[in-house]
């Protein structure tokens, strides 16, 4: 590892400024497994394996399993390497190899700076194929993970996400925390996480993401001396979409300084006819939340709506709001969305909307770890190509088409609460109201 | 490329000498206008955006008590009435109109405003943000709207046990200077504060020269730079500096350790928080860079620190930091404990914290290691243009735009005997404040009533 010790600072200098971010994306296949590269003239490289399923891979009580095998696969040495050496080699070079996961999909990612791209590349698949999953260290993360998950109860942001999930989705993929509890944590054996990485991270169900400028032959060879050589294994289950047309609405009573409070609607698919369509329109109900809950009343610092299509096989509209004021918060967020299905949008908005998403478009290009993960989780979403092709479909949505949209899917909210029980009541948790057809035709045409 | 002019402010003064005659970076354009206003281009071609940002020497640290969060309540008002824009909600319409993205940050030692749009539509996003920085109209309706949601926020943070461990930490590090630290304010004071006392923050602070303009992305420098003297060129200067005219207080140096505990009934796990005075960019800038490279060995895998903190199993979590500061920057070692180890892992701290003086304590490798890993994340921040630019103005307000851009070469230069001066200066049988949060049931299971006695026993 010496001989990559010296960073040379000059080129460090002129990493990222000096190239235009757009290049060229391909596909191809090694050996069974699925390559997406993306060709960017920078000097950092980013690198993605994505692994299918998330939550649709293990049980209720094994909340929590997939984060944890793959946490201990990237920190906790390799059959070749001792978790000191890796570490200590990565630091070196300043590389990070990293898991992550959610609700429909893990990843183990690495980013380095081009010069130590090809070192890199080996600590990246030594961890992948060859996590060491030692006693010690299991025990050692363990810890760490109950830890971690206690603190993240104790974030009333985090603590609302997983309380509405779990009222929502009750019985679904979705009710299971992947990050796991302090319960399920506590159960999980070694043998477990060995058991549940060897079935899981296979060819079938995993795919390659790497962008940067590098010899695309050169990563064929090395993608087909070590990841081509995972077992094929199989795709995970396919769960009936819950379309989340019943109210259900719970209370959370926690004595706390505000009121956090989230609605979830039902949503279409990303890739179906509606799904743009679903992002823009809930964006621009965001900002109509902006100005007539926190600009006009004064009732929150934070009000949103968005459309969560990065809950992939089960994508759903949230509305969110913390606020010491619950029941005129919502009214109004019910008041808003009554009145969208009413009178619809105006053309404006969705004029300016479109140069909006422009420049985050744009500002989502910036980096190689931002375009990696897009190209991912949009090939999960229905192809990757829906990452590049974004402004067409933005520039395509026409004003009926966020006003269907925003009527179809609005009909029923769940409501889910935390904060001073003694504040609200179930008759508080207000419903849109429905507007009958001809009444629909005669307003928004 | 041009060698980076000097300062007028006193209080940067201090810090040029050792830098002075560095040059700035290829992408990078310093020029200052004649009202003082400094305009600094990055160029950046990646995509085709500009990103905007007006930064103000403003802050926590120009809070006197009855000013106690009102920097922050300010930078909401930026984006309310103005001149051009009669209401916050023409001032929503143009944003939209514009495709901007835009926000304002608050922090001790900074205020800033930025806004990213397409840049075929720079000049417009400059006129756009010239409007808001020098006409705000802090129309009372709206100064009584933005008031709650304000203490909105701060109920947000609130809503979190971690807040209450800093803020105790906060009351006793900085003493009867505790405004000047704790940019999130005062319930009563945000809650009752006036117009009148918007404009009082305005004249002291919201003058060119005591501003820098940074622009952004895919321009050119010369148009920015003409651009900007057409736009802000007649913004009229103070014929103060406000940091002369209105001095920070000093803060007195912690006289002995302090020990407390946070009780919170919404802790689910106890964390610990040690903090120290160290070193600011006015007074010592060796220990500054020191005291970054130091905390980049200590959280290497392979430190002391991590070996017998984290892989025996002691601690879930140990963090130690500093925070680069113009007034008394903090050292903080943040701690998350085995909750059946509290006092174990506490003793194996204060081991470790023995010996950060010590020759053998990291090596020639992590010392390296730690510079390489600075300069590559530093690499990594500027490939994102649009955030880079907020790193750049943290510099200018806590330092100077050429502290920052000599930083990877000075931390280069840091030795062993510099981190040991660090480490003896600020930190090694220093007074500090330590403190535990926990809940009320993890309070009684310990039989906790003083936290020095706990971690005695």
């Amino acid at each position: 590892m010496k001989k990559l010790f010296k960073i040379n600072i000059a080129i460090l200098a002129c990493l990222a400024w000096v190239n235009p971010t757009f290049g060229q994306t391909q596909e191809f296949d090694v050996k069974g497994l699925k390559v997406i590269y993306k060709n960017v003239p920078k000097e950092i490289i980013s690198a993605r394996l994505f692994i299918q399923g998330g939550t649709a891979n293990y049980s209720m009580e094994q909340s929590g399993i997939e984060d944890f095998a793959l946490q201990l696969a990237v920190s906790g040495g390799t059959k070749n390497m001792s978790k000191l050496e890796f570490s200590t080699a990565a630091e070196q070079m300043s590389t990070t190899v990293a898991a992550g996961t959610n609700y429909d999909y893990g990843q183990i990612n690495m980013r380095c700076v081009k010069q130590n791209w090809d070192a890199s590349w080996n600590l990246f698949v030594d961890a992948i194929m060859n996590p060491a999953f030692e006693e010690q260290q299991y025990g050692l993360l363990k810890d760490q993970l109950i830890a971690t998950a206690k603190q993240n109860d104790a974030d009333p942001d985090q603590s609302l996400v997983q309380a509405a999930m779990a009222n929502v989705f009750e019985g679904k993929n979705y009710e299971k925390n992947p990050n796991g509890t302090v319960e399920s944590l506590s159960s999980l054996s070694l043998e477990d996480l060995k058991s549940y990485y060897n079935s899981t991270v296979g060819k079938e169900r995993s795919f390659l993401v790497v962008v940067g400028d590098i010899d695309v032959d050169d990563l064929k060879k090395k993608v087909a001396a070590s990841l081509a050589k995972l077992p094929k294994g199989t795709m995970p289950s396919e769960e009936e979409r819950n379309m989340l047309g019943e109210v259900t609405n719970k209370i959370n009573d926690r004595d706390i300084a505000t009121n956090y409070i989230a609605g979830v609607l039902s949503a279409p698919t990303l890739a179906s006819e509606d799904g743009t369509a679903m992002m823009i329109a809930m964006s621009i109900l965001s900002e109509r939340y902006f100005l007539e809950l926190r600009s006009k009343r004064s009732l929150s610092y934070a009000p949103y709506s968005y459309y969560d299509n990065g809950k992939v096989t089960n994508p759903y509209n949230w509305i969110y709001i913390s606020t010491t004021d619950p029941k005129q918060s919502i009214q109004v967020m019910v008041d808003e969305i009554s009145k969208l299905k009413k009178d619809g949008f105006e053309e404006k908005e969705l004029v300016n909307k479109k140069q909006k998403y422009l420049t985050q478009f744009y500002m989502g290009q910036e980096t190689l770890s931002s375009q990696s993960q897009s190209l991912g989780s949009n090939e999960l979403k229905g192809g990757w190509k829906m990452s590049e092709n974004f402004t067409e479909r933005v520039n395509a949505v026409t004003l009926e088409d966020i006003n269907r949209v925003i009527d179809k899917y609005t009909d029923v909210i769940s409501w889910t609460y935390l904060g001073k029980a003694d504040m609200v009541s179930e008759e508080d948790f207000l419903q849109p109201n429905k507007v009958p057809d001809d009444v629909k035709l005669n307003s928004k045409n | 490329m041009k060698p980076i002019k000097l300062l007028t402010l006193g209080l940067v003064f201090a810090v040029a000498p050792l830098t002075a005659q560095q040059k700035l970076p290829d992408n990078f354009f310093l020029e200052k206008l004649d009202n003082g206003l400094e305009v600094l281009t990055i160029e950046d071609n990646t995509v085709p955006l500009a990103t905007v940002e007006i930064t103000v020497r403003n802050g926590g640290y120009t809070e006197s008590p009855e000013y106690d969060g009102l920097s922050h309540l300010y930078e909401h008002m930026f984006f309310k009435a103005n001149k051009d824009l009669p209401s916050q909600e023409a001032f929503l319409e143009r944003t939209k109109e514009l495709g901007i993205v835009w926000n304002g940050t608050t922090s001790g030692e900074r205020v800033n405003y930025f806004l990213t749009l397409s840049n075929l539509k720079l000049q417009e996003g400059m006129e756009f943000m010239n409007s808001a920085i020098r006409y705000p109209l802090f129309d009372e309706q709206e100064m009584k709207n933005e008031n709650p949601v304000v203490d909105g926020e701060f109920q947000r943070a609130e809503s979190n046990p971690v807040f209450f461990l800093f803020q105790d930490s906060d009351r006793r590090m900085w003493g009867d200077l505790y405004s000047r630290k704790n940019v999130i304010g005062d319930h009563d004071v945000i809650l009752t504060a006036t117009t009148e006392k918007m404009k009082i923050v305005q004249g002291k602070y919201y003058h060119p020269n005591n501003s820098i303009l940074v622009v952004a992305g895919d321009v050119d420098h010369n148009d920015v730079l003409a651009k900007a003297k057409a736009v802000f060129g007649d913004w009229k200067p103070s014929d103060f500096d406000p940091f002369e005219k209105y001095p920070i207080p000093e803060f007195e140096p912690l006289k002995a350790s302090d020990y407390f505990i946070t009780e919170n009934e919404n802790a689910k796990t106890p964390i610990a928080l040690i903090r120290y005075h160290g070193p600011d960019t006015r007074n010592d800038i060796p220990a500054t860079y020191a005291a970054d490279v130091f905390s980049f060995i200590l959280s290497q895998r392979s430190s002391k620190l991590q070996q017998n903190l984290i892989e025996t199993g002691l601690a879930m979590n140990v963090n130690v930091g500093y925070g680069t500061n113009k007034y008394v920057g903090p050292i903080h070692i943040f701690m998350v404990p085995n909750p059946e180890k509290i006092p174990e892992a506490f003793e194996a701290l204060e081991a470790e914290v023995a010996q950060w003086d010590s020759d053998d304590y990291f090596t020639d490798e992590q010392l390296e290691t730690a510079k390489n890993m600075l300069a590559i994340q530093d690499a990594y921040s500027k490939e994102k243009t649009s955030q880079f630019i907020h790193t750049v103005t943290y510099w200018w307000s806590s330092a100077s735009i050429d502290y920052y851009t000599n930083y990877v070469e000075n931390l280069n230069k840091v030795t062993r005997d510099d981190i040991k001066n660090y480490v003896q200066k600020y930190i090694k049988n220093k007074p500090n404040v330590t403190g535990l949060l926990v809940s009320p049931a993890m309070k009684e299971a310990m039989e906790l009533n003083s936290l020095q006695a706990y971690l005695k026993k």
